[in-house]
Parts: C-alpha cells; sequence; structure tokens
C-alpha cells in the first residue's frame, strides 16, 4: 500500500483509493477472468459458529489481534521483585 | 496551543458510513462496463447496483429464509444485530436492476485494524443473473473498504466448501491459511 495516503474526505483522497483499488480491480478482473462455477446460490463464505468469536479466538497466532485484556490473560507477567534473600 | 478534542461517536459513525460508501462506489465505477456471468449472458454495469444494509435489503434476506433453498446458513438477522455494534463495518448488498438482491455480505476490520474480514457471503439461493459474479465483486468492493480504512489484507472467512476454497486458490494473488480456515490477499 502507498505511504502518501491523503486526509479522508478530500478529493485527493478519493483520487488515491480510486487509484489504489484500480490495482486490485485489474488482479480481480484481469484480462483472464472468469465467472465463478460455484456459485449456484446460498451461503459461499461464513459460519455461524464464530458469530461471537473475537479476533484473539479465531486467529490466535497473532497478537496484534488480541486486546489488552486478551494479551494478559494468555501471558503471564514474570516480575523480579523478590525479596532478596528467598 | 489548541487541545485535540476526540471525535464524537456520530462523527466516527459518519465517517465510516461515508467511507463504505466511497469504497462502494469506487467498486462499482471500476467494474467492467459489460460482464459474461457463469451462464455467458451479458450484463451491464449499469444494471449492477451496490448498497450497504438498507431496509429493502433486511426485507429481501427475509424473503430468501421463507424459500427453504438456503440449507445450512445463518439468520442474516442475528447476524446484523451482531455487527451493527461495530461501527467500522464492512456491509454490502448487490443488486440487479435495483429489484433483485443477488448477493449479501457483512464483515469488520480485526481488533489490530490491518485486516479486513468478510465473514459472511451469500448469494440468492434461487439463483440471479450476476451467478458467478456476486462473490468477486463482493470481493472487490470489500478491498476498497479495506484500502479506504487502512488495511492491508482482506480476509474472507470459512469457505463453504473445498470448491470454493480451491477456485481462490488457483488465483495468482490469494492465499489460503489452514488454521484460521479464510482466503486471503494482500493490498
Amino acid at each position: 500500500m502507498s505511504n502518501d495516503r491523503p486526509p479522508e474526505g478530500t478529493p485527493e483522497f478519493e483520487e488515491w483509493l480510486r487509484k489504489e483499488h484500480a490495482k486490485t480491480s485489474k488482479k480481480i478482473f484481469g484480462a483472464d477472468y472468469k465467472p465463478a462455477d460455484f456459485e449456484n446460490g446460498g451461503a459461499i463464505f461464513g459460519d455461524i459458529e464464530n458469530l461471537d468469536k473475537t479476533d484473539a479466538e479465531l486467529f490466535s497466532d497473532e497478537l496484534e489481534e488480541y486486546t489488552p485484556e486478551e494479551r494478559r490473560k494468555k501471558f503471564k507477567v514474570h516480575s523480579d521483585n523478590k525479596k532478596k534473600g528467598d | 496551543m489548541t487541545a485535540q478534542l476526540n471525535p464524537t461517536y456520530t462523527q466516527v459513525k459518519n465517517s465510516f458510513e461515508s467511507l463504505r460508501e466511497l469504497a462502494l462506489k469506487i467498486a462499482h465505477d471500476d467494474l467492467r462496463p459489460v460482464i459474461s456471468n457463469k451462464r455467458q449472458q451479458a450484463v451491464l454495469k449499469n444494471e449492477i447496483q451496490l448498497d450497504t444494509f438498507t431496509f429493502n435489503t433486511q426485507r429481501e434476506l427475509r424473503k430468501w429464509k421463507k424459500t427453504g433453498l438456503r440449507g445450512v446458513a445463518w439468520d442474516w438477522d442475528a447476524v446484523q444485530k451482531k455487527y451493527k455494534s461495530h461501527l467500522k463495518r464492512f456491509e454490502l448488498s448487490i443488486w440487479y436492476r435495483g429489484r433483485t438482491l443477488c448477493a449479501a455480505s457483512i464483515g469488520r476490520p480485526t481488533w489490530g485494524g490491518g485486516k479486513l474480514r468478510l465473514d459472511y457471503i451469500e448469494s440468492a439461493p434461487m439463483g440471479t443473473v450476476l451467478d458467478g459474479l456476486a462473490t468477486d465483486i463482493t470481493i472487490a468492493a470489500g478491498a476498497a473498504y479495506a484500502r479506504a480504512i487502512g488495511a492491508t489484507q482482506l480476509r474472507i472467512m470459512n469457505p463453504v466448501n473445498d470448491t470454493v476454497k480451491n477456485h481462490y486458490l488457483s488465483k495468482q494473488d490469494f492465499l489460503f491459511n489452514e488454521k484460521g480456515n479464510f482466503c486471503f490477499m494482500d493490498l
């Protein structure tokens, strides 16, 4: 992604988004584009079992998806503040 | 020196509504003028409309339920209720000629904000003229919104079967995460 992202709500932002999206659109609907055979009506992606799961539960390997509270629960804090002589 | 005020709830809500609408507009503008569906029927871009979840969307989704053709699927009312509190959510309804709801999708950014999840994608159970196109239009719209909110990856969660999964795995720009059960594309 480009770093030259203009402020949201400006004409420059819309122009930037159009340019960025054009690259993705080309990947999805490129010259050799074929419609999906699997679409016959009905569910395509999704699992209702995940409706109430957090990102930490869904992506347990990704620490950045844990809320601070979830991080505290997952990782024990080790302290060096033991009393001397213990 | 002036104090920086935090935006209000309404300002944040309006800001993401604007980004959703802009993303859908750009995604639509970027569709080909004419595109073929899976039955090789030509569909004009101008006959396709992309919208968020409106009252009409809810009404049509309830009709889908009544068809009895959906098989194992989710309750869209429950899903919408769950996502309503996510101001940054993605939502999309795809219409043909403004009357036929062809597909619906909902998702949200991950907690860290760097990825956009498309959590539910369903096409009309009775089939429509957009068969074969609905998922890719959804992915394109999701990608536009992901960029708009600053996400760098689009995750399409839980393909319903191997045919769906393998379809995207066969594409150059998609990968699959086995553990998380999602197809993804870096933006």
